[in-house]
């Protein structure tokens, strides 16, 4: 999950105090995290935020049972998150077919599970030029990908498009941001 | 060549899968942070009411000072009373300088502390007040909105009352007309010739004659038994067949009948209300159709009312 400008075992004290700021701070560093999660879940935005409520409060109630010696306290909040989303899940029709979970998961991933293999924030940088000079209808299709978490289904869906059109245009998508990465000096 | 292809296609989705969850992190609404509002409303409530407790508590100390001084007195007191009995001067009784020093300071800090207080006091009541005033205006606004939506559903249950009865109204005139229609067309088809009629039409019909021997005559004059076969050869629907066929059976009957034979007589009459022939004559009567025919049945049911008399 992302660095933490605060001082996290401080705030999580303070939360378990009873001193208000210990958990807005913590909520104001992880609550993008988890929305952006749900989201990519395909949970609806009002949907979402009811989750992200439900999954603060529970932080709040078991943040005693927190042992940072175990793990990362946004491990720890990532399983407490599945767990909340997977029990909704399976109320939930077909539609969830529609988004990646494994790209759903990499939103709730902790810095020590990408440290391995993390791109480095120029190529990133690079990557986003070169996505914004994508013709408007292969970036939209990237976003829906990348962003939303969508699958090929759910992009097919969303486009009312077939699915082959849309791998292919992904593929095409990926193909232009390749050349132009490699114009820029990296090699992906 | 392919791995290399491979490998690549795994560094660039690995690239875009980092932006992606990056720009979803940073896209995604930050949803307010409800678990602490529990905890503001007490701030909020303290906030309230921390003056009155501050109040409160000054109040009590500057009592207790006040009454610390009074009791230092009483116990200065209480120890010259166990002092020889001497006589007492003015300047004897009287405290001395500095114990009237410490009153004094006493007295102005139990002095400040209650006006202290009675600020805090009227602070607390002054907000007091506006809050009161606040609630009471919401409260007017409320309960004005809940009056005007009283209004309204008054109106609107007035309007569904008045489309109600409208629709009432509607289906009880039509209800009407279709009773009004189905008994005119009862009493058009069902309606008997009277007996006075069918004398009448006998006595025109086969002057000087009575009984069934009038009828026989009348039957015979009017050639109802030869009206009848033409209007069969003309007739096309088979309810008008099966009926003229019928009349033909009843008026060969009728030609061949011995009037002076009152059992060949009875069997007629009986003939004429078999297999509901008079309900039958009825309908065909109220029933569309050319002249010939109307009267033809008119003249029939004349004959038939006949019959029921003499028999």
């Amino acid at each position: 999950m992302a660095s933490t400008e605060i001082d996290e075992q401080d705030a999580i004290a303070r939360c378990l105090r009873g001193d208000t700021s210990g958990f807005e701070d913590l909520h104001s560093v992880h609550a993008g995290r988890v929305m952006a999660y749900l989201l990519r879940s395909g949970f609806s935005r009002h949907d979402a935020e009811d989750l992200c409520q439900d999954i603060f409060v529970r932080v709040v109630k078991s943040l005693a049972t927190f042992d940072p010696l175990r793990g990362a306290f946004s491990a720890w909040l990532a399983t407490i998150a599945r767990n909340v989303a997977r029990k909704r899940w399976r109320r939930r029709p077909a539609e969830e077919f529609d988004f990646d979970p494994e790209l759903a998961n990499e939103t709730l991933a902790s810095a020590d599970e990408t440290a391995g293999h993390a791109e480095s924030a120029e190529a990133i940088e690079a990557l986003d030029e070169c996505i914004e000079r994508l013709p408007a209808d292969l970036r939209r299709l990237i976003r829906l990908r990348y962003v939303d978490g969508r699958t090929t289904r759910g992009i097919a869906s969303v486009t009312d498009s077939p699915e082959a059109t849309v791998r292919l245009h992904l593929d095409k998508a990926r193909d232009l941001l390749r050349r132009c990465l490699k114009s820029k000096g990296i090699d992906a | 060549m392919d791995a290399e292809r491979n490998n690549s296609n795994g560094r660039l989705e690995r690239m875009l899968r980092e932006w992606g969850a990056e720009q979803a992190a940073r896209q995604a609404p930050a949803p307010p942070a409800v678990a602490a509002a529990p905890r503001r409303n007490v701030v909020a409530v303290i906030g309230r009411w921390a003056p009155l407790a501050a109040a409160a508590v000054l109040l009590i100390a500057a009592a207790g000072l006040y009454r610390a001084s009074l009791r230092h007195d009483g116990h200065e007191m209480a120890e010259s009373d166990q002092a020889p009995v001497l006589p007492l001067t003015r300047e004897d009784t009287a405290p001395a300088p500095s114990q009237q020093a410490d009153q004094a300071r006493a007295a102005e800090k139990a002095d400040a502390a209650l006006a202290d207080l009675l600020a805090e006091l009227e602070s607390a009541r002054e907000a007091l007040m506006t809050e009161r005033q606040r609630s009471t205006d919401e409260l007017a606004g409320l309960r004005q909105r809940l009056a005007d939506a009283d209004s309204e559903m008054a109106r609107m249950r007035r309007m569904y009352d008045l489309e109600r009865q409208e629709r009432l109204r509607q289906a009880s005139l039509v209800g009407q007309a279709d009773s009004a229609r189905a008994r005119a067309q009862e009493m058009a088809t069902a309606a008997l010739p009277s007996a006075d009629v069918a004398t009448l039409y006998l006595a025109i019909a086969a002057p000087g004659q009575t009984g069934m021997s009038a009828v026989k005559a009348a039957a015979q004059a009017r050639q109802l038994a030869g009206r009848c076969l033409a209007l069969r050869e003309r007739t096309e629907d088979e309810y008008g067949v099966r009926l003229l066929d019928r009349l033909e059976v009843v008026f060969t009957r009728l030609e061949m009948l011995d009037v002076t034979d009152d059992r060949a007589v009875a069997a007629f009459a009986a003939l004429t209300r078999t297999g509901q022939m008079r309900e039958l004559l009825a309908q065909a009567a109220g029933q569309p159709g050319n002249d010939d025919r109307r009267q033809f049945l008119l003249e029939v049911r004349l004959i038939f009312q006949a019959v029921d008399d003499v028999a």
